[in-house]
């Protein structure tokens, strides 16, 4: 009895003693985005990834070391969400940051500018030249959010028509046309499901309201009275009878049902597909082509946090120089399918454009999700419009 | 003079002090972890069930809205024809799958670890792996279509009800197969040869021998594959198509539309459910045993 009551008291202690020298909640970091252990040597940066996805943290894994031993900087890689960065960033005093760069989504940088987490400017930096390749308006803003050139896009991702080129040799050239022939390939219209965790089925419903005239940058309330609102809705409801049912629930099972021929075109983000196409889990034949009406346009920013220590920014101003050099944003549109942040295209290979549309011609009509409204019905109410 | 009494007592009571110590000491860990990880989040749950989306006080509403609502009606109705469809395909295969097991035939090593496979792989690789081979070019589809002379057609299962219940028997059934095959394992053959000797016909011994003596493995077994249906996300998130059960429901509410309360009254209504349906099951199947 004795010795049991002994082992108990010493196992207590022992669960008592962990749990007291283990760090308190509000010391640790939670999720993937925590600090790694600080290296040995004296020129480390950390730079954490908020934007990418599987593809672009696949790339930045093979892309890091090569940065590493070209600027001598031993670059700690770390993906983490927007939310949690800000949380991070703004109980961070002067000088005592921990993340010296950052890769944010539009509205990250949005978020972060406006609870008042400072950043260096980046325009004019002298340790960031290749700032100049970079289209100097896109500087001033990130997709409609004022940046001041605090931000500097490191791509830009888009969505367009993805199509197995096997099934359809002659792709349509805008949604009407879509509409108008969808007969033909009834059954196997893919979309996934407007009320999933990922985007792409929302973004298919704004972008085929957009091409049936529906003007997204009025308020909801106004563009909900619109004869284009009523027209698209009800075309809509009419093209949905031809997609393939049921909808994908997550972009893997949109990507099963195009592997399986199930779906032969869709609208999805080009640069996820066509690398998922080259992994080898897409046909081979899957090519994108693009619609004048437009498609989603997104992008992801590099940005240096004030609050890291001013040795640290000289570092991560190299960084993103290297970051934005012509060789780094054409080895990611090769590998990647992604367009380049910066605007210098003529060394960007043939190969690139046969499976890509131009940067011309995506530029020019690159809408972003700019109606939250407009965007959360469609989250909510979506499926209903699924005939 | 002290009572002899008095000093049993109060040996007695001292005694009882000292075991009620060591209980509450050993129970202390194991105590820490369930109100930790179990009673505490609940609690946050349940509070967070009664709050209303804007946070403007306390009120059933989001119990009154999802129970009046023909849609989670519908949920609730689909998570339950999944998990017990499920729960009784795995006992259909178990039972005999254990009866031949038991003899020890040739290659039971291997399809023992068969099995086992199931457990191995993460839900969702399974998900994903089940729709490509059940897909209308899949293995089984191209088996069935150019091996049979007499099928033309390529079986449809992908999301498909009988084709969830399908991949739900396929990941879940090995826990009802292994607690009913080591229930029958442990029976004693010598009852089950008295009952034959005496003249009990071979479905007679199984009906009254066999059967009610491997309950306690079916009914445990059975009990953790209706649990892990019914709790099951992954698979009908990926492959369930339109048949959405209450998990995915509840994903919804709380990551897409960043509803928590009424994420957390779902979560609660699921509880509350499940465990109905395992009382009422154990009563059903405690007293089918004991008849």
């Amino acid at each position: 009895m004795k010795s049991m009551l002994k082992l108990c008291a010493v196992m207590t202690l022992s669960v008592s003693l962990i749990a007291g020298c283990s760090s308190s909640p509000a010391e640790s970091t939670t999720g993937n985005a925590s600090k790694p252990s600080p290296e040995p040597q004296n020129q480390s940066i950390t730079f954490i990834d908020t934007a990418g996805g599987a593809n672009t943290q696949k790339f930045f894994s093979e892309m890091i070391p090569k940065a590493s031993s070209e600027l001598g900087i031993k670059i700690n890689y770390v993906t983490g969400s927007g939310a949690e960065i800000q949380q991070r960033l703004s109980a961070q005093k002067q000088g005592e940051g921990d993340i010296d760069v950052l890769l944010l989504k539009p509205d990250g940088v949005g978020n972060m500018i406006e609870a008042g987490i400072p950043f260096e400017t980046l325009e004019n930096n002298p340790e960031i030249p290749n700032i100049s390749l970079v289209e100097p308006s896109e500087l001033k803003d990130a997709l409609g959010i004022a940046t001041n050139g605090k931000a500097v896009p490191f791509w830009h991702d888009q969505f367009g028509i993805l199509y197995n080129s096997d099934k359809i040799k002659n792709p349509p050239k805008s949604w009407d046309e879509f509409y108008e022939r969808r007969g033909e390939w009834a059954g196997h219209i893919g979309m996934i499901r407007s009320d999933a965790k990922s985007g792409g089925g929302r973004i298919m419903q704004r972008d085929i309201l957009l091409g049936y005239g529906v003007d997204f940058s009025k308020p909801f309330e106004t563009i909900q009275k619109t004869a284009e609102w009523t027209n698209g809705i009800n075309k809509f409801s009419e093209f949905s009878k031809a997609f393939f049912k049921p909808l994908a629930s997550e972009p893997p099972v949109l990507f099963q049902q195009f592997a399986s021929e199930d779906v032969w075109i869709t609208e999805y983000a080009i640069d996820y597909t066509l690398w998922s196409r080259d992994q080898g889990l897409l046909p081979k034949s899957v090519k994108s082509t693009f619609f004048p009406s437009g498609h989603y346009g997104g992008a992801a920013y590099l940005a240096i946090p004030t609050n890291a220590p001013d040795s640290q920014k000289e570092l991560a101003a190299k960084f993103v120089n290297w970051m934005l050099s012509e060789e780094t944003q054409v080895n990611m549109m090769e590998t990647l399918w992604i367009y380049m942040g910066i605007n210098k295209y003529d060394n960007v290979p043939q190969t690139v454009w046969n499976n890509v549309p131009s940067w011309d011609v995506v530029k020019k009509s690159r809408i972003p999700l700019n109606n939250n409204e407009a965007y959360t019905f469609l989250k909510e109410k979506g499926m209903d419009l699924v005939k | 003079m002290r009572n002899p009494s008095s000093g049993f007592l109060i040996f007695i009571s001292m005694q009882f002090k000292k075991d009620n110590l060591l209980t509450l000491l050993l129970l202390f860990p194991g105590l820490v972890f369930f109100i930790g990880l179990f009673i505490y989040p609940l609690c946050i749950t349940f509070t967070n069930s009664l709050t209303i989306s804007n946070h403007t006080g306390y009120s059933l509403q989001n119990y009154i809205d999802l129970l009046s609502s023909a849609k989670y009606w519908n949920v609730i109705g689909i998570t339950f024809v999944l998990a017990i469809s499920t729960t009784i395909l795995s006992v259909l295969i178990a039972l005999p799958l254990a009866l031949i097991l038991r003899k020890r035939v040739k290659g039971h090593t291997f399809i023992r670890l068969l099995i086992l496979l199931p457990l191995t792989v993460l839900a969702l690789i399974s998900a994903l792996g089940l729709l490509i081979v059940w897909d209308k070019n899949g293995w089984v589809n191209l088996f069935l279509t150019q091996v049979l002379p007499f099928i033309d057609e390529p079986l449809k299962i992908n999301y498909t009800l009988y084709g969830l219940i399908l991949f739900y028997a396929w990941l879940y059934s090995p826990h009802t197969i292994l607690m009913t095959l080591s229930s029958i394992e442990g029976i004693d053959r010598n009852v089950e040869q008295a009952a034959t000797i005496t003249g009990a016909k071979p479905f007679e011994v199984f009906r009254y021998i066999t059967l009610p003596l491997s309950m306690s493995g079916i009914r445990s077994g059975s009990v953790m594959t209706f649990l892990l249906a019914f709790g099951a996300f992954n698979v009908p998130l990926i492959a369930g198509g339109n048949y959405r059960p209450l998990t995915v429901a509840i994903y919804t509410e709380a990551g897409v539309f960043n509803n928590w309360p009424k994420a957390s009254a779902l979560a609660i209504i699921m509880g509350i459910l499940e465990i109905i349906f395992i009382l009422i099951y154990f009563k059903l199947t405690k007293k089918r045993s004991a008849a």
